[in-house]
Parts: structure tokens; sequence; C-alpha cells
């Protein structure tokens, strides 16, 4: 039975609170513009379209918060190839230009929060190597501690961080999974911890933690689902929802998700799937996986120590080599 | 083993790692691993810090003195006092040391990496902007340029020049 491979996510749209935010700049970071707004995050980073850059301003002054911009962030038109210190772009691969006014191309790099201090503190350790002259330069590391304790992610997972957020030795996720307890008949990860979506919608939180149950996480989580639950209850349904789903890891920002129910036998981990959808790293596609098109025409897939099998009901459709640092997450 | 070469090998040991460092030029990418191993020693040390600080500063105070000519070795040392100063919180005395590694040694592109970054980290976004999109200009500037010391009013008026050319 070959089933339909369509996005499980959609975009949120606020009944209530945030709309405008939603109106100007879509939902991908609706929930920290949320936490930020409603006084439980201090800042957050953004990226908004330049020919809307000054309605966003005014829209966010609405909610009484101050946008300080960054460079602007033009899609490239070809790949990473011959780019100095192309292989620094882990996250966004764009072109970097100067941001002004009348620029109506690109994307402009925002810094948000209720203070304009706090704004320009965070400006000044939130470089992302955007390509400027055919040159990625990264910031020195630890301007990512520093950026961290502006976004006010916890010390542990900052600490965390300082350690594993370096691609050329790491894998951050397995490091996080490798530090985080299994507990007996409970799901590996809290949802609260789930950060595998932050840049798609539904996500509490927008860090990198340090273990799928970091205390510090949870109790941050929480307070911004509460805070959102007061203004924007059906958000916090359909983001509890989204979050408990498994996943495929491959790093980060590499993943598939399953509209479906993750089971553990022995050392092996079993997802039967109506649905599934592909995540993939667009700044780094040498990552990108080449079977998802057998998990999409399958409904179950087997994940044991060395291999991924896919299976179309009792039969194997294709059998994967799996590399150690990938792995099945469930959350509860 | 002369008096600098011995200060020099119990600062290496210090830290973990050589000061010796691989100069870079426009056609190479700046090598942050540096900045992430000096991070990883003295994250929440501060006190080790210090005392890194101040064996550095020994050693370019020798350095300078003996003049001995081997300027590179003075750039690398100005360098890595730059960095430390970073990671301390000290961007005015960051981006004093990453000028005077420049000056010891122009045709080294991390001292001008280092430099913005140190600018950014300031608040000075403008100047910020103006080297990182002008880096090569700015880079072969100050390589063919007679001047031996890079002032900031020196570094000012080659990002302006840079700045001019198409
Ligand atoms: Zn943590």
């Amino acid at each position: 039975m070959a089933l339909l491979v369509s996005n499980i996510l959609n975009p949120y749209i606020p009944k209530k609170f945030g709309r405008e935010y939603y109106d100007v700049n879509g939902s991908l970071q609706y929930p920290m513009f949320a936490a930020v707004a409603l006084g439980v995050k201090p800042l957050f980073d953004d990226w908004v379209s330049a020919d809307k850059y000054q309605e966003y301003a005014d829209m966010c002054s609405k909610y009484g918060l101050e946008v300080v911009p960054d460079i602007i962030f033009i899609a490239p038109k070809d790949g990473k190839k011959g780019i100095i210190g192309g292989e620094n772009i882990t996250t966004t691969y764009a072109k970097g230009i100067k941001f002004g006014k009348n620029i109506d191309n690109g994307n402009v790099h925002v810094f948000v929060s209720k203070t304009r201090s706090m704004a320009l503190e965070a400006k000044k350790f939130g470089w992302y190597p955007a390509v400027i002259n055919n040159r990625a330069t990264n910031k020195p590391y630890i301007d990512h501690i520093r950026f961290g304790r502006c976004l006010g992610f916890p010390n542990c997972c900052i600490d965390f961080f300082r350690k594993y957020n370096n691609w050329h030795l790491y894998s951050n996720p397995y490091e996080t999974l490798k530090n985080t307890p299994a507990i007996n008949r409970k799901a590996r990860g809290s949802y609260y911890c789930n950060n595998f979506l932050m840049d798609h919608t539904y996500s509490l939180i927008h860090h990198l933690p340090c273990s799928y149950r970091c205390q510090e996480t949870i109790m941050f989580a929480k307070k911004v689902e509460e805070k959102i639950m007061d203004v924007e209850p059906d958000f916090v349904e359909k983001a509890a929802e989204a979050l408990k789903k498994p996943l495929l890891v491959f790093s980060e920002r590499n993943f598939i998700l399953f509209d479906g129910f993750m089971a553990k036998h022995d050392d092996n981990f079993s997802i039967d799937y109506k649905r599934c959808q592909y995540f993939q790293n667009t700044a780094r596609p040498e990552d990108a996986i080449d079977f998802f098109d057998y998990v999409g025409e399958g409904n179950n897939i087997i994940i044991s120590k060395g291999k991924i099998m896919i299976r179309d009901d009792n039969s194997a459709l294709k059998t994967i080599e799996k590399k150690p640092e990938w792995f099945a997450i469930n959350f509860d | 083993m002369n008096q600098i070469e011995s200060q020099i090998n119990e600062l290496e040991n210090y830290l973990g790692f050589s000061t010796n460092r691989l100069e870079i030029n426009l056609e190479s990418k700046w090598n942050e691993i540096f900045s992430y191993d000096l991070l990883q020693r003295f994250y929440n040390k501060d006190d080790e810090l210090k005392t890194a600080i101040n064996k550095a500063i020994n050693i370019l105070t020798m350095l300078i003195k003996s003049n001995n000519g081997n300027n590179k070795q003075i750039s690398d040392h100005f360098s890595l006092l730059g960095n430390m100063y970073y990671i301390m919180g000290d961007f005015n005395k960051s981006i004093g040391c990453f000028m005077k590694s420049l000056s010891y040694n122009k045709n080294d592109l991390t001292g001008w990496v280092e430099l913005m970054f140190s600018i950014r980290a300031y608040g000075d976004f403008r100047i910020f902007e103006d080297i990182i999109f002008n880096l090569e200009k700015a880079y072969r500037l100050w390589k063919n340029d007679t001047g031996h010391e890079l002032t900031k009013e020196k570094m000012l008026s080659l990002i302006d020049r840079a700045k001019r050319i198409s």
C-alpha cells in the first residue's frame, strides 16, 4: 500500500494573539515571537522579507517590542562549491548584503526584544556566516555562548553546546541523545525538549537542549506554554500534538517526522506510520538522504543497531546501512 | 634553549596547544578552531585566563625587546593575546592586540577577521560591516601600504579607501 507523502505540519494561523505577526511573517517563528512579547523570553532573532521590514517593525512596536536589523540575506543562485569557508555554512546558506530601507529583495536578519539595548547586545554576538565576496566566515566560538545568553537559553544547555556545537567534530543531537536518560515505560524525550520543529512553527524552545529531558528546558518551555495558553490555547494544543510525533534524526535540521507510533523491542525501534515528512537542511545538501522515496512508500520502519529497514505492511522495501549518529526518538 | 623559547614552551604547556599559527591569505578560510580550543580551555576559568594573559604579555615584552626579527612570532602572540582578551570580554584590548598583530604581519588575513569581530563585539557595527564587505580590499591595501603601524586612524582610512575602490 503506497501512502501519501504530504505535509504533516501546516502553518498556524493565530485566532487572536499575534495575528498581525502571522500576517507579516507567517508562523515559522510565531511561538518565539509570542514568548518574547509575553515576557517569558528576553529576545529572539528572526528573518523578515526586506520589503516588509517597516511593517514588521511597526507591528512589533504594537506588542512593545524593539527591532534591530542586521544584514540582508539573499537566496544564492548557485551551490556552495567554490565558496571559501563553504563548509562553515551549517544552518542558513545565503549571500549577505548591507541593510538599507530601500532594498526590497531578500530577508533582513533582525533581533527582537522588549528593549533596544538588549537587541543591540544580541547583535554584537549574533553573526551568521552569510556569504560575502565569495567567503563565509564563522564568528569566534565564544559568541555562541554570549548569543545563547542573550536569547535566554538555560545555562546547562549553553555549556553543552559550548562543547558539542562543533560540526567538525560532533553531531549535537546525537550527543544530546547520549546525554538523555532512558526511563522505563516512558518515551525517550519530553516534548518540551523537542527542538527539531523550532523553525517549523511548532516548538516551545529554540535551542539545542543538553538532554531531551533537560529539567531547565522543561521548566522554561512550560512557562512559554502557560503564557501562550492564556492568549492562544489552540496553538498549545497543536504544538503538543506535533511535538509528540516520532522522528528519525540524521543530523541537526535533517530528519523525518512521522505521523505514527514508535515502539521499542530490545535494541530495535519500530515506527508504524500513516504519513511522513522529510525536513532537510537546505544549507547542507551534502547531508541529505537519498532513500526518502522508499520511506514515503512504506508504512513501517525498523531502526536497529546498524540497519534501517523500510517496510510496506509485511514486505521489505529497502534496507539501508545506518550511520552511528542516526537515531529514532519519540516524545511524551 | 633561550629564555624566550622556554617561556613560550611553558605557555604552550599551560594552554595545551601550540601558539604557532598557520598564516592564511585571501584564498583560505579563517580557522575558527583556534577560538574553539581557547574557549574550551578557559570557559569559566577567569583566573587561569588572567595567568595565561600575563604569560603572553611577558613573552611579547621579551620578543619585542630582543628584536630577533621574527615578526610572525610577535604577530602570532599578539593574536593569541587578543583572542584571550576577547574571551575575557575586554574588546577594547582585543582590538588593540589585533591591530598590533596586523602591524607585525601584514600577510596574515587572520588579524583582519579577528579584528572585525572584536569591533562588532565592541558595538561598532558600521565599521564591522565596512570591513567584512571590503575585507579583501582592506587586506590588500594594508599589505601594500608603506606604513608599519596599523593605528585606529590608519585602519579607518584604509577602510575608507577600500570602500571607494569599485
Ligand atoms: Zn539543559
